[in-house]
């Protein structure tokens, strides 16, 4: 009985790991197969033949060289930025309960309400009334701060112990190195958990670059590979992956080193006093 | 060596009296203890001292300073947390100095030198490379009480320092604590809800109940003439034994009573000074009275018995081991009337015991007047 | 805790601005509709007394003409020496999204004066933007002005030149036709010759064997069906007209594939392309765009052949929606608008054709020259010649709903589409989307 109930999680996590990874494998062997075998009708595990022509393709006619640079410049600016705002805000919000704040609170998360193309040609507009149209800084400066990033931060805040507030208090450290030196070391799972989170929104963000980015230079990964999506006369779907599988690269190396703080946000860290 | 003075403090928190009109001198050096249940306002009070909570009215002074408006880092204080309140990501080192760095402004080396001195003098030294997680209960414990030291401040705040550890380390870092707090020569104040802790640690004792201090005193006076109805049933252990006085009959468990006045009382009378037996039958000064033996409660030397009375309410005596009756038998008992502590039910005050208050029992009344 | 320096809470202040700013970080798709724009129609004048010195023509438009709009923009701007054309294509070839990015450049006060636009959202910008008519003088002389219906709006004025067009046609695998002893692609002609060439194909396989998509491109699809049998989608006032007779036996072929169980239930129109490049779906409907790709897809695989649509009679020369894009004029200014137009006419002369419908892409040449440089090319496959040649006049995309409320009523055609792909009772289906859309539209009248 046992040993039926240990197989059978072995069989579900197995199915689990196949339906996960599934996608990055036909990825990757879509961007090795030849155009004409991507619509082949028989189902075949490895392609007749392996061509790395659409890697040459992606790179030079998609220029995801330049687009990776730009992506991982605008990825990490805003990630640092929103940290900068997002940190205080969160330590404000957890740490400091006034009868305010808790107002406050609820107004930042009306914010999470709004869709974001409400906002797309406001802000635009705002971007270029400040002459940063089509520059790195219109990429940026919107996502300067994150309604989610802060309640997520505050979230993780909120399980530290009160009377570690108290003893940072009585040791005099002040907010802002109370802040620094044990409020963030204590919210590292939620702060890692949002980074994660940032990098992949804005990595892969398409809509806005899509707005505010024109010029080549300054244009993102995904913009880059748009241009293999023809929509009307249809994908050219091996440089597409083999773009996809270039691009993809930097975002498993952010999660492999964010894994273990970001399994443990998610999950709710439990911290001992 | 700082003394603390508090006068007519009050504080609340919304409709809830926290502290009422509270007043408290500790002389400089001294070692006393809060005692009182969980919500008394023990810990508030505390808090008031470190100056984590605001007044509401009344004067905190230490050494003859006004400390009300002087923020708690700045007030000359430590304070020791109930969970010891360490840093969980830091080491024992970096919790002990981070407070002395940043808040004392003092420098790397001097904060490490006065880390490694006061963990030397504990003899945590091999702790302080240690994060809190690594470390038992007791080493914890040590380590916030050094983090406290560290700050030298002449008053030593505690907040339960002893809850949470096992009853043998208990009694070893009781005595520890206290040692301590002697040899750095600082005033201090810890707060417990266990009575053996505060004996054992304290000079003296105030006990505290609903935000009032109850009474202040030695161990000694507390166990003696318990002011007042709450302690005599708070201190002890056992408890002093309280029979109501019927208002009507001004009858009790030991017969009917005359003199002492109208106000209605409760009297107390501690367990150890029940005897088995009927004493000397003429003597007025013995009180009589018995019940069934219902529970047996062996404590080592002594037992605490527990007779029930034909009211089926029950009160307790201690007797030696070898003279223990079965339970369901009978069991008469008598006390002097001078060990009988008379409280009135109305103020809840110690009146004085039996005899100075006049009261005595009808029968030996009669037997005088005859 | 009390002692707090406020220095924090002005921190916390300025972040809740930048929330405010930031709202909802994440962006998704949508067009946006903005009221209309201010500016007024600025109609070409004579370019002779344009002064090109100093004039900046802005062109938005998408990487689908980057080689003939470069090599336009370069003749233009030797012809007119200090004019500077500034033209830096949109990397997406998303209608809608080239659409967005316009309206949003608008909106800053930054109009461009030319714009490539899907053929579907003329009647957006007509409704919406005032844009210059087309001046057809520009046009080369060997263009193919049968065309032009497709830029033509309700109001029949042409305001758009088409430039990349496709129609919609059938794709037929001969191969699984012969298998099951179907006959040829080029009989199917009407309605009863695709139901019993279906019927024996799944006969044979006893699979359904025609997809015709309800998804992706759903009014197109729609008005192809109904009016390459007779029928009309839009009334002059912008209401539904297909609630005839005309419209409902046009439209019934879909939900009899459906109710006998010959439809294939495919939900997306590029889905639908994919299955048959892989050789498994006998026929679907498609755009002539496609046919280069499954050309390349299929390869040498399977024989295969686009066809015409078929009609209820058998008549198939009637006009049919156009897909594609074409360039219209936005310039609120008469001189930019003429220098607007030359540019126009110059990506339309046949050497911008030969490369915008280029052998990659099997869109129909809207230039003869080019169409016949095509032809004689060793490009000119059977599949890729039909696009070529593809000769139907054609018609608006959408044929003239208001453009403020297409969103809604595509959605509403979609709806009824999804119901005639499982067989729906056709009057009712045709009926119920009629009234949601009359009631869309007259809604905005009143």
């Amino acid at each position: 009985m046992r040993a039926t109930i240990r197989i059978g999680k072995w069989l579900f996590l197995a199915a689990a790991l196949v339906i996960s990874f599934f996608p990055f494998y036909w990825m990757a062997r879509t961007s090795v197969a030849g155009h004409d075998e991507v619509f082949s009708a028989e189902f075949s595990f490895l392609p007749e033949s392996i061509t790395f022509e659409a890697y040459a393709r992606a790179w030079t006619d998609g220029a995801l060289g330049n687009a990776m640079l730009v992506g991982l410049l605008v990825t990490f600016a805003i990630l640092a930025l929103q940290l900068l705002t997002c940190i205080p805000a969160a330590y404000v919000l957890a740490m400091h309960r006034r009868r305010w704040t808790g107002k406050l609170f609820g107004f930042v998360l009306l914010c999470l309400l709004i869709p974001g193309q409400v906002t797309m040609i406001p802000l635009f507009i705002g971007i270029n009334q400040f002459r940063l149209g089509d520059t790195l800084a219109a990429l940026i400066l919107p996502f300067a701060t994150s309604v989610l990033g802060t309640f997520m931060i505050r979230n993780q805040m909120m399980s530290i112990p009160r009377a570690l507030m108290e003893a940072s208090e009585m040791d005099g450290l002040g907010p802002v190195r109370t802040m620094i030196s044990v409020v963030v070391p204590m919210a590292k799972p939620g702060i890692a958990a949002f980074s994660v989170y940032s990098i992949f929104v804005h990595w892969n963000d398409y809509m806005w670059p899509l707005l505010a980015a024109r010029s080549p230079e300054i244009q993102t990964p995904p913009l880059a590979l748009a241009i293999f999506q023809d929509a009307a006369t249809g994908f050219d779907y091996p440089a597409l992956a083999a773009g996809a599988a270039i691009v993809t690269v930097p975002i498993i190396i952010v999660f492999l080193v964010a894994q273990r703080h970001f399994v443990r946000g998610m999950s709710g860290t439990e911290i001992t006093g | 060596m700082t003394a603390v003075h508090i006068s007519n403090v009050n504080k609340n928190f919304g409709q809830v009296k926290a502290l009422e009109d509270i007043n408290l001198e500790v002389q400089s050096g001294e070692n006393i203890a809060i005692l009182g249940p969980s919500g008394s306002g023990k810990s508030t009070l505390l808090r008031t001292i470190a100056g984590l909570e605001t007044v509401d009215t009344g004067e905190i002074r230490f050494g003859g300073e006004l400390q009300n408006r002087i923020p708690p880092e700045a007030r000359d204080v430590a304070i020791v947390f109930q969970s010891y309140a360490l840093y969980p990501h830091l080491s024992s080192r970096e919790n002990i100095t981070l407070g002395l760095r940043h808040g004392k402004k003092l420098s790397r080396a001097k904060a490490d030198a006065r880390a490694t001195d006061i963990a030397t003098r504990m003899q945590v030294e091999h702790l302080l490379d240690r994060k809190p997680r690594q470390m038992s209960g007791g080493q914890r414990q040590r380590i916030a009480l050094a983090r406290a030291l560290a700050r030298r401040s002449s008053i030593v705040l505690l907040d339960e320092p002893l809850s949470g550890l096992d009853a043998q380390l208990h009694a070893s870092l009781r005595v520890e604590i206290a040692g301590l707090l002697q040899s750095v020569g600082a005033t201090g104040i810890n707060v417990t809800h266990d009575q053996a802790d505060a004996m054992a640690m304290a000079s003296r004792i105030a006990v505290i109940n609903k935000g009032r201090i109850e009474q202040l005193g030695t161990p000694e006076e507390l166990y003696r003439q318990p002011q007042t109805l709450f302690v005599a049933g708070f201190v002890g252990t056992p408890p002093m034994n309280l029979f109501a006085v019927d208002p009507a009959t001004r009858a009790s468990p030991f017969g009917a009573h005359v003199g002492g006045g109208d106000e209605p009382v409760t009297l107390g009378v501690r367990p150890e000074r029940f005897h088995a037996g009927e004493g000397d039958p003429r003597s007025p000064e013995v009180w009589r009275t018995g019940g069934t033996v219902v529970l047996i409660e062996p404590t080592g030397r002594e037992r605490i018995v527990h007779l029930q009375l034909p009211s089926r309410e029950s009160f307790a005596l201690l007797m030696d081991s070898d003279s223990v009756p079965a339970i369901g038998e009978h069991l008469s008992v008598w006390c002097e009337r001078s060990h009988v502590h008379v409280y009135s039910n109305t103020t809840e005050q110690r009146l004085g015991n039996a005899r100075e208050r006049g009261v005595s029992l009808h029968e030996h009344a009669l037997v005088s007047s005859m | 805790m009390r002692f707090i320096s406020r220095a924090i809470i002005g921190t916390t202040a300025a972040t809740l601005t930048l929330s405010l700013a930031a709202c909802g970080s994440s962006s998704s798709t949508g067009v946006a509709n903005q009221p209309a724009d201010g500016a007024s129609v600025a109609a070409a004048t004579d370019i002779s007394q344009c002064t090109a010195e100093g004039t900046t023509i802005d062109v938005a438009f998408n990487s689908l003409a980057k080689e003939p709009m470069e090599a336009a923009v370069k003749v233009i701007e030797d012809r007119y020496p200090g004019l500077s054309i500034n033209a830096v294509p949109s990397v997406s070839t998303d209608y809608g999204e080239l659409t967005q990015q316009i309206v949003a450049d608008i909106a800053v006060g930054k109009r461009p004066d030319v714009i490539m636009t899907g053929l579907g959202q003329m009647q957006f910008w007509v409704d919406t933007y005032n844009p210059v008519p087309l001046d057809k003088g520009v046009l080369p002389e060997t263009y193919q002005t049968q065309f032009l219906g497709a830029g033509t709006a309700r109001d029949g004025v042409t305001y758009l030149a088409p430039a990349q067009i496709s129609a919609p046609v059938m794709a037929v695998n001969q191969d699984l036709l012969d298998a099951a002893g179907a006959g040829k692609a080029e009989d199917i002609k009407t309605y009863e010759d695709l139901l019993d060439v279906a019927r024996q194909v799944s006969d044979h396989t006893g699979k359904p064997s025609v997809s015709i998509a309800p998804s992706g491109l759903p009014e197109w699809y729609t008005q192809g069906l109904v009016q390459n049998s007779g029928g009309t989608l839009v009334n002059e006032d912008g209401t539904a007209a297909f609630g005839d007779a005309a419209g409902i036996a046009a439209l019934d072929i879909w939900s009899e594939l459906g109710r006998d169980g010959l439809e294939a239930g495919i939900p997306a129109a590029s889905e639908a392309v994919d299955i048959f490049t892989s050789g498994t779906l006998p026929v679907t409907m498609i755009t002539t765009s496609n046919i280069a790709s499954i050309s390349q897809g299929v390869g040498d695989k399977f024989d295969w052949m686009p066809i015409k649509l078929p009609s209820i009679d058998g008549v198939q020369d009637r006009a049919l929606p156009a897909g594609g894009n074409g360039y219209m004029v936005l310039s609120d200014d008469s001189c930019r608008a003429a220098f607007s137009g030359e540019l126009i006419g110059q990506i339309l002369t046949p050497e911008s054709v030969m490369q915008a419908s280029g052998t990659q892409r099997s869109y129909i040449p809207v230039d003869t020259i080019a169409r016949d440089e095509l032809l004689a090319s060793d490009q000119a496959s059977p599949q890729m010649t039909f696009a070529w040649t593809f000769d139907n006049k054609l018609t608006q995309w959408g044929g003239g709903f208001p453009g403020a409320h297409t969103a809604k009523i595509y959605d509403a055609i979609e709806l009824m589409d999804q119901q005639l792909q499982t067989g729906a009772e056709t009057a009712t289906a045709v009926q119920d989307a009629v009234a949601t859309i009359d009631a869309i539209v007259l809604g905005e009248n009143s």
